[in-house]
């Protein structure tokens, strides 16, 4: 290697200075631009606050949890799976926090390695709004999919199915149907309770119709759904799989219900 | 995500089809130091579309000039997309796909089509202005711009110097 580390560490420690800069915000408050930033392009909000005993406190002075209400329900990033995540971002990068404020209390000697400590915290905190229902849901679709092909293959599915045999059939989408053993194999993906309810409705519908079928329905967790919602699917569908965790179980039911050829 | 077939025409459909609050009565709360308000809204035209309006002041100590108000359109397929957002001036917006930085002052960002294309945040793009200083005041703005009805607002007087000069 011809490259001259001495000189890049030096090259590396200028520029990485030019981009955090120090600016006073007001008399109890320091503001420290750097180059983190959150989707939006708005940057983080971090600041100095002086403490006793020659202590400063980084903080971001609430602005991460505010930021983040714009578009999400705060209050599920402290609950369920979200919550374990969150307390676990909080331990791993060693922040604290106080009503919504993120901060780290630090010797003027770990200014700057704490500085991207929050900022890694910050950003980490930000993520969680990956786990939105809107993309937990369009996830497991692509999982459901993904899932599907490998065992049917995809040459023998078809995706978005209307039977138009009925009524306003447009209105009744199917999610996949399959040529099945003695009958079609209508396969619904069922991610959240709208979608149970939605099933039953198209189910029924398709049993008023007369129509000739059998269904297969596929939760992401059926444990989720309201009790009652799942009675009446039970009522109307056909065989039922817990999660796509039970591989298994999707495979086994799954080809017991098609035509091999 | 699913907005990337949006144009500029639709988001400006989106923003200038007249409105209505449906919770006019809904009340500010206090959450993790900072006070937020939630709206819903409907179009009063024939598309149906709902939206969302919010309102949020940081509260703490110092942070008077943190504040954001904005629309979301709640599109069909359950995700909602940021129309608007008018932000106080406690921080340096950059646009990042221009690469102009717009300094410490109010700023009001918008959904655009060339963010959406970029694979950006559809709301990232952001131009100065100086109609508020205030989240009243970014509210009346709002309220004003996107046409909504049932919310009283009141403007801030941002034009009070040049009284004098």
């Amino acid at each position: 290697m011809n490259l001259d580390v001495n000189k890049l560490q030096e090259t590396l420690c200028s520029l990485m200075c030019a981009e955090v800069k120090i600016k006073p915000k007001n008399e109890k408050l320091l503001s420290i631009e750097t180059p983190f930033y959150f989707p939006d392009g708005d940057p983080y909000q971090i600041y100095i606050k002086e403490m006793p005993g020659g202590i400063i406190r980084l903080t971001d002075m609430g602005h991460t949890m505010m930021h983040l209400s714009y578009d999400n329900e705060i209050d599920k990033f402290r609950e369920g799976t979200r919550g374990k995540i969150f307390d676990q971002i909080k331990a791993e990068t060693f922040i604290d926090e106080d009503n919504g404020e993120f901060f780290i209390d630090t010797p003027i000697d770990n200014l700057g390695f704490n500085i991207f400590r929050l900022g890694q915290a910050l950003t980490k905190i930000n993520d969680l709004t990956f786990l939105n229902r809107a993309r937990a849901e369009s996830t497991f679709y692509e999982d459901l999919q993904e899932q599907l092909y490998k065992v049917v293959g995809e040459e023998k599915v078809k995706k978005d199915y209307y039977f138009e045999e009925m009524e306003n059939a447009r209105d009744y989408p199917i999610d996949y149907r399959i040529e099945g053993k003695y009958a079609p194999l209508f396969l619904f993906g069922i991610p959240n309770r709208d979608k149970a309810r939605l099933t039953t409705i198209i189910l029924e519908r398709l049993l008023r119709a007369k129509a000739d079928f059998d269904s297969l329905l596929i939760f992401s967790d059926q444990g989720s759904i309201p009790k009652q919602d799942l009675a009446r699917l039970s009522n109307a569908g056909g065989e039922m799989i817990a999660s796509l965790d039970a591989e298994a179980d999707f495979s086994r039911k799954l080809l017991r219900k098609i035509n091999p050829n | 995500m699913a907005f990337e077939s949006l144009t500029d025409d639709k988001i400006s459909d989106l923003l200038n089809c007249p409105k209505r609050l449906t919770n006019p009565q809904a009340r500010s709360k206090s959450k993790d130091g900072h006070e937020q308000a939630n709206f819903k809204a409907v179009a009063l035209d024939s598309s149906g579309h709902e939206f969302e309006i919010y309102k949020r002041q940081n509260l703490r100590d110092g942070m008077e000039d943190d504040f954001s108000c904005g629309i979301s359109w709640l599109a069909p397929n359950g995700e909602t997309l940021t129309l608007k957002r008018y932000n106080g001036p406690n921080h340096d917006h950059p646009n990042h796909l221009e690469k102009v930085k717009l300094g410490y002052t109010s700023h009001i960002h918008m959904a655009t089509e060339k963010y959406i294309k970029a694979s950006r945040k559809a709301e990232g793009f952001a131009i100065a202005t100086n109609r508020y200083n205030t989240v009243d005041g970014a509210l009346h703005c709002l309220v004003t711009d996107c046409k909504i009805s049932g919310i009283h607002t009141t403007p801030d007087n941002t034009n009070q110097t040049k009284l004098f000069d």
